[in-house]
């Protein structure tokens, strides 16, 4: 899929579902949208990559032609129920190619004697471009002969239907002029290549076989054909007129067969726009852009239920769903197909949190746009389960910083305290936490947890003595000691901190304060001989530790006795 | 469009299972070699082994990834009669680079006294939980309390299924109560399947139906991706594909007229959970042989079914809820170079199967098929 066609359109998209009205949008509005997507659609073939540009420059094409086509038949329909003119423009807008030979042979010094001089000529016949016809032939030296002005005449009488015409008038005035060609063509005409161009005027069926290859598919036949035979046919009878151009087709070459996008178009004209949908959804490499975006248009106007489709809504959404899953699976589309999903009433949501938490999380930038995504369409448990997924990945590689931060913004208790604790057992071990800035700005996103709210304080308790500043520094250390939130690993750190205040130089604790870390000595070694503890070293190098602790505790007693 | 590869994966003997990780990047073989090898996509989309390790001293059955919010594990159970939990420990190079990682066993479960057939996790609302069966009949339900200690797994429940089981599947669904589905691939003429539901109340699994009119071997199980549905979907691989569509009656309903498939009535009396209505969605014979393995999509909308015949089918219903196969991938005719093209932009995580059928063939080839749904696997979904 090409990556412009897939974002440009999916603005317009947007733009539908954002001006969701009361009503349901005019005709008026449908085409205005439609012209866009075809614009869309235009412009992305000539963005189409070179190197595999081909194919998709085709399905490009056929998808262009076949909106066209359905915009002419489904949405823009015309009053009169006269589609020639739509039709005609159809034609030409999609075989650009007469074009650039004309110019050929305008640059040419003879041009009457160019190869294609004559093909050009009766290309503009057929795609009823009279003005265009008339202006060659009068390039030919011979234009002033009688044959030349009797089929010059002929193409500038032709009637046109328009400006206030009243049909009927202007099939009197058509059946005339078809006459007077047919009279023409009757009677003959010595130049074969003029003799040709009043066949096609007078409806010659055999003339338009001959020039078969000018029209070069079935449909440029039809609208050809119809120009000269019928050209104010009703609706009705289209389909007719399809099939009959199409077995001429088919029969002009027996190795010619009809294409997937040749049903398309037949479905089309036969005004089956089911058909229409399954033969696109099934024929076309387009990851179902255009059904989805042809029915979401004609559903936002209400015309699916007026082509008597069953269940519209269910058939839009499902192949909203569709489409939006495969853009899901995209390494850069995803973000796209979101809005898609929001279009869907019944099951985007739910299809959106399934597709959603299936995103690779490479990074916490992508983890940070599907948090973004997920939190305005309030899907709380993906929010949660994406943090926690970049905590625990953190966590993996031993990022105790980042992985506490994805944490906390989990709200996981568990995984919280589980790193909390990570944090504090390397304190034991190194004497010094990681990530020491991440505790630093901690705040009050500590009060999550009781096991954070003692980590944040124990680090405040070291920046503090770090700074010298041991009066504050053992106010916040007894109180780790007397709340008894501190997980037991950590005691024999707590205590062992309390040492050096214990034995300052100038009395820092009080003997109420003092009292309280020997009551906490004692709870911790009464715990130790009733429970066996496993940390055997840890419990070794803690018992000298214990006697100097009594000591200072007992000295500390002593000097705060006597300073009261 | 599909996409076929062949991974030359070196496992020396028949491999049992093949599983993607939550995002479709990590890939896990096992095999009767007694070993599980792990493997990671690289940028360039290549599948290279990252480990490979012996799990156990008998064949390896299955091999299941547990939820990236308890970190890189998986659990897999064996002929040797036990099931096992491990856990990926990441060493990183200098390079910073992923090259051999080390998995390290952080518990076994031994209480089965014959093979463990299947081994699955729960869905992560329900915390970490697995569920192992085995050829003895029974359903194990274990649960770490602790996510951040993967080696404590109290076995929590025991249930005997009356039938030699060959696999179970939990319910996704977080609308209802927890829901686990066993089937059997006994010869006996029997239910192969039973759906048990977890009963707040009680604190126990009560079996809610045996389901009577399924009495061929099933071979696998799997219940649909499901957030948001009022009705669960059962997928079912026995000698065709199907599905069950399980919904919870409403509680009035249960004065009402009974249900034809209810057939479980000790359970009933004590705890009454709700009845629930069971219907087959579809059934097809496609394959035309027996049904190996079955697989969803993310969104629980494409089934795919390997068979005995070879291919890999998938399965997707229309707007108007109507079946259908949409798309045949066969496995024996694959060949490099044909006329599949690799679209290596899109890679889509939608489902993979593996040729467990070809027991006789490309022992030491895992296969795998990656569904892209780039380019129409929905053949005509209206019908």
């Amino acid at each position: 899929m090409s990556r412009a066609l897939v974002s440009e359109s999916s603005f317009v998209f947007k733009e539908i579902q954002d001006s969701k009205r009361s009503e349901p949008f005019s005709k008026k509005d449908l085409i205005k949208v439609s012209h866009k997507y075809r614009s869309v659609i235009h412009a992305a073939i000539g963005k189409v990559d070179a190197r595999n540009g081909d194919e998709q420059k085709l399905v490009f094409n056929q998808i262009e032609i076949i909106w066209h086509l359905c915009e002419i038949l489904f949405i823009d329909i015309h009053q009169t129920g006269i589609l020639l003119p739509q039709l005609l423009a159809w034609i030409r807008w999609h075989h650009p190619s007469v074009n650039r030979k004309t110019e050929a042979i305008l640059n040419s010094s003879t041009p009457h004697t160019h190869s294609n001089y004559w093909d050009v000529v009766t290309t503009f016949v057929l795609r009823g471009e009279v003005e265009n016809a008339l202006n060659l032939l009068k390039l030919h030296p011979n234009s002033k002969q009688n044959e030349f002005v009797i089929v010059l005449e002929l193409l500038r009488k032709m009637p046109v239907f328009g400006g206030g015409q009243a049909l009927c008038e202007y099939n009197m005035r058509w059946q005339a002029w078809s006459n007077e060609c047919q009279f023409r063509f009757e009677s003959g005409i010595d130049d074969a290549h003029l003799q040709r161009i009043v066949g096609l005027l007078a409806g010659d069926v055999p003339t338009f076989k001959y020039v078969l290859h000018l029209t070069d598919t079935w449909y440029h036949l039809m609208v050809s054909l119809l120009l000269y035979t019928d050209p104010t046919f009703k609706e009705v009878d289209i389909s007719v007129f399809a099939q009959q151009c199409v077995d001429i087709y088919l029969s002009s070459d027996p190795d010619k067969e009809l294409t997937s996008f040749d049903k398309i178009l037949i479905a089309a004209f036969n005004y089956d726009l089911m058909q229409v949908i399954m033969e696109s959804s099934f024929a076309l490499k387009d990851n179902w852009w255009f059904v989805t975006h042809f029915v979401d248009l004609l559903y936002n106007g209400n015309l699916l239920e007026f082509y008597e489709l069953v269940e519209a809504s269910k058939l839009r959404e499902s192949l909203i769903l569709d489409y939006a899953n495969s853009l899901m699976s995209h390494s850069s589309l995803w973000l796209i197909a979101v809005d898609y999903f929001d279009a869907c009433p019944i099951l985007g949501k739910q299809h959106l949190e399934l597709t959603l938490e299936r995103i690779p999380i490479e990074d916490e930038r992508k983890a940070l746009k599907i948090i973004q995504v997920a939190e305005r369409r309030n899907l709380r448990e993906l929010v949660k389960s994406v943090k926690k997924i970049v905590s625990i990945k953190w966590l993996a590689r031993n990022r105790l910083g980042s992985a506490l931060v994805w944490a906390i913004r989990s709200e996981d208790l568990a995984l919280t305290t589980h790193i909390a604790d990570l944090f504090l057992k390397h304190y034991t071990k190194y004497r010094k936490f990681p990530d020491e800035d991440v505790l630093y700005n901690l705040g009050p996103l500590m009060l999550i947890c009781d096991r954070l709210i003692f980590l944040g304080k124990y680090n405040e308790f070291s920046m503090l003595r770090k700074q010298c500043l041991l009066q504050e520094a053992g106010e916040i250390l007894v109180s780790l000691i007397s709340s008894k939130i501190s997980p037991k690993f950590f005691l024999p750190t707590l205590l062992t901190d309390s040492i050096v205040l214990l034995e300052a130089e100038k009395q820092i604790l009080n003997s109420d304060q003092t009292f309280q870390i020997l009551a906490a000595l004692e709870d911790y070694t009464c715990f130790n001989n009733s429970e066996n503890f496993k940390d055997e070293v840890d419990l070794e190098s803690f018992k000298e530790k214990e006697d100097i602790l009594r000591l200072a505790i007992s000295r500390n007693m002593a000097r705060s006795l006597i300073t009261l | 469009m599909f996409v076929t590869r062949s991974i030359d994966c070196d496992h020396k003997d028949l491999i049992h299972d093949v599983a993607y990780d939550f995002y479709g990047k990590r890939l896990a073989t096992c095999s009767s070699d007694q070993s599980v090898k792990v493997w990671d996509i690289t940028p360039d989309g290549q599948w290279k082994c990252t480990a490979s390790w012996k799990t156990h001293s008998g064949s390896v059955w299955k091999v299941t990834w547990a939820h990236p919010e308890f970190g890189q594990v998986l659990a897999t159970c064996s002929f040797d009669r036990t099931a096992a939990v491990w856990e990926e420990l990441i060493v990183e190079g200098s390079s910073g680079e992923r090259n051999q990682s080390h998995w390290v066993k952080r518990a076994t479960f031994v209480d089965s006294r014959t093979p463990v057939t299947d081994v699955k996790f729960a869905p992560k609302h329900l915390g970490l939980q697995l569920a192992t069966c085995s050829t003895e009949g029974q359903l194990r339900i274990y649960d770490a309390p602790d996510i951040m200690n993967l080696s404590q797994w109290p076995l929590q429940h025991d249930i005997s299924c009356r039938m030699q089981c060959s696999c179970v599947t939990w319910s996704h669904s977080r609308l209802h109560p927890p829901m686990i589905a066993v089937g059997s691939d006994d010869n006996t003429p029997a239910a192969k399947v039973i759906i048990f539901e977890y009963s707040e109340s009680t604190r126990r699994w009560i079996e809610i139906e045996a389901i009577s009119f399924y009495t061929d071997p099933v071979h696998d199980i799997a219940f649909a991706p499901n957030v948001g549905l009022s009705y669960n979907l059962l997928g079912i691989a026995t000698k065709d594909v199907r599905i069950l569509s399980i919904t919870p009656q409403q509680v009035q309903d249960q004065m009402g007229v009974n249900t034809s498939y209810q057939t479980n009535q000790q359970s009933l009396s004590s705890s009454s959970p709700l009845k629930h209505e069971i219907k087959q969605v579809m059934q097809f014979n496609d394959h035309g042989a027996q049904v190996w393995r079955i697989a969803w999509n993310v969104t629980g909308t494409i089934l795919a079914s390997s068979g005995e015949d070879g291919t890999v089918r998938l399965w997707k219903a229309n707007y108007l809820e109507n079946w259908k196969c949409v798309g045949v991938i066969k496995g024996d005719s694959f060949n490099p170079g044909s006329n599949l093209t690799y679209v290596s932009a899109i890679v889509s995580d939608q489902t993979e199967n593996e040729n467990r059928s070809d027991r006789n063939m490309n022992k030491q080839t895992a296969r795998y098929y990656r569904l892209s749904n780039i380019n129409n696997p929905n053949n005509v979904p209206w019908h």
